[in-house]
């Protein structure tokens, strides 16, 4: 009976994943510009409607802007030149996004979400926030709700966490403490993309179409490098090393390869052959 | 004196009595038509501008709550989209001015001059109704202006003129803390005055009063030298001409002339016998002379 019922869960949960991974965990709604989706190590066009799932990686484009209706109810627009991680889902983390770089505008809805910086997380349960990120350094605004602020170590542990309440504005430097205000500055908002300033429409009903995905372009190295260098390289060298079959990809690597031990293995084996043992 | 001279001098008595009374009794009508429609007018503006003020009321600026978080909009606020309103409208009659004179605003250019402060007080102390109609001397004349207050009826209003801390930071960065908080619900913080110089609506009468007096008096012309012609034609003329020719025989002069005429009118009546009184009398005198 016990053997019976654990095939059945088993069933189930395979069920249930083929099913999420049918969906996504989210539909793209707004696209302007051309936005694009990078989805192993492949670039797609981006359409309204598509599905995004865990690990794609979205790119607004310059000039364009894109917005993603999540299962749970929240909805992110990436604009302004932003680059967005859709972290794989954890025990802990359900749902996780990784700023990389851009302007990123978040309402989130309960169970909520959290964003990932180079620098700090942001835990929002409920509510909306806009948020700017530029390599290690990175700001945000509370516009409505409020946010736990959990700063990483070194080792991207969880470090000290601080609440941010509405109407509340943080910055934190490349190498330096936060800083906190209790208004937007004017700069922030001269810099933001305009649409920011109104909320996030809803507009999932609206996506019903489920468009093919158009294929855009195979990564290059340019591109590839900023996720190589990143707190994630080891997935990141293992979801690209596809891309070593490309002898143009190859060659671009060629002089940073000391950066990528397990791809200089795969491409240089003969340097770590086993060397003949000493004759006794 | 001449027939012609008497009746002249009556008719253009008659006429310049006339032309006085009508004269008065139009200048009276038209400057007070003048001074209503111009208070139409100001009330259809007046309700034009109040228009204004709900429409951002009650639709724009719930669609700009969440931008204020930014930045502030003046245009989310009533006051600011009426008096807007009321600009646009200016550039097609510039006569008209619009101000939500107010005691303590946030916008500087809201605040209340002495004669309007003056007018809020009415307002507030109840000494005037719903709407205070007058007029005021300024440097360009005399103006009319239209004043309705204006009260806080809404709990949107006291989300910006309450407190300073619960005003919108971004409000504040623009007008700054010192000004526009403290109202209360049901006080009243100002007047909507329209205000429209004189010299328009008395210069809109006086110009139909001459129109119309211009047209009464060459009316009264016409009349005066057609009823001159036909004076002359009619009357004068033949009845001189029936003196001249009865003078004559009345001389012994028998060869005068005839007394003839086309006409079956009084005169031609009177001819006709005269004419027969003339032949008579020929008779007479052949048979005297027989």
């Amino acid at each position: 009976m016990t053997c019976s019922r654990n095939w059945l869960f088993l069933g189930l949960l395979l069920v249930s994943g083929v099913a999420l991974a049918a969906t996504g965990i989210g539909t793209v709604t707004l696209v302007e510009g051309s936005p694009r989706l990078l989805r192993g190590a492949t670039w797609y066009k981006l359409a309204a409607g598509v599905r995004v799932d865990e690990a794609d990686i979205l790119a607004a484009g310059e000039g364009g802007q894109m917005q993603v209706a999540f299962a749970n109810g929240s909805r992110a627009n990436l604009a302004g030149g932003g680059l967005l991680y859709l972290v794989p889902a954890s025990r802990t983390i359900p749902l996780a996004l990784a700023l990389h770089s851009g302007w990123l505008k978040l309402d989130a809805k309960t169970p909520g979400l959290r964003m990932r910086t180079e620098s700090f997380d942001l835990v929002i349960a409920e509510g909306a926030l806009v948020a700017r990120a530029e390599a290690a350094r990175a700001d945000f605004f509370i516009e409505s709700g409020r946010a736990r602020v959990i700063e990483l170590t070194r080792k991207g542990g969880d470090g000290p966490a601080r609440d941010a309440k509405r109407g509340e504005y943080w910055a934190k430097p490349d190498d330096g403490a936060f800083t906190t205000a209790d208004r937007v500055p004017k700069a922030f908002v001269q810099a933001m993309p305009r649409h920011f300033t109104d909320r996030l429409p809803a507009l999932a009903e609206k996506a019903k179409a489920k468009p093919a995905l158009v294929v855009d372009h195979e990564i290059t190295y340019a591109e590839a490098q900023p996720w190589l260098a990143g707190s994630d390289r080891a997935v990141f060298e293992r979801r690209f090393a596809s891309r070593l079959r490309d002898p143009e990809f190859r060659k671009a690597v060629e002089p940073d390869i000391a950066h990528y031990p397990v791809w200089d293995r795969r491409l240089h084996p003969d340097k770590y052959a086993p060397k003949d043992a000493p004759a006794k | 004196m001449k027939l012609i001279w008497k009746f002249n001098l009556v008719l253009l008595g008659i006429f310049l009595l006339g032309f006085v009374i009508a004269g008065y009794i139009s200048y009276r009508a038209l400057q007070a038509n003048a001074r209503e429609e111009v208070l139409q007018n100001a009330r259809l503006m007046m309700e034009s501008a109040l228009s204004s003020r709900n429409y951002t009321t009650t639709q724009v600026k719930p669609l700009l709550a969440n931008q204020l978080k930014y930045v502030f909009l003046p245009q989310s606020v009533p006051a600011y989209a009426a008096t807007e309103q009321f600009d646009e409208l200016r550039k097609k009659h510039p006569d008209y001015t619009y101000k939500e004179a107010t005691l303590n605003p946030s916008n500087p250019r809201n605040r209340a001059a002495d004669w309007e402060a003056d007018v809020v007080h009415m307002f507030r102390n109840a000494v005037a109704g719903g709407e205070v109609i007058g007029e005021r001397d300024t440097p360009g004349g005399r103006s009319l202006y239209l004043a309705r207050p204006i009260q806080v009826k809404s709990k949107a209003c006291l989300d910006c003129h309450s407190t300073v801390e619960a005003a919108p930071k971004t409000m504040i960065d623009l007008y700054g803390a010192a000004n526009g908080f403290g109202w209360k619900m049901e006080e009243v913080i100002g007047a909507q005055i329209v205000s429209v110089p004189m010299a328009v609506p008395v210069a809109r009468a006086e110009k139909t009063l001459v129109a119309f007096m211009g047209s009464l008096a060459l009316v009264f012309v016409a009349i005066f030298v057609l009823l001159n012609v036909m004076l002359y034609t009619m009357v004068i003329r033949r009845v001189t001409q029936l003196a001249g020719i009865a003078d004559q025989v009345s001389l012994g002069n028998m060869d005068a002339g005839e007394f003839k005429s086309k006409s079956s009118d009084e005169i031609g009546v009177l001819t006709e016998a005269m004419g027969r009184m003339k032949a008579s009398l020929v008779q007479a005198m052949k048979m005297l002379n027989a």
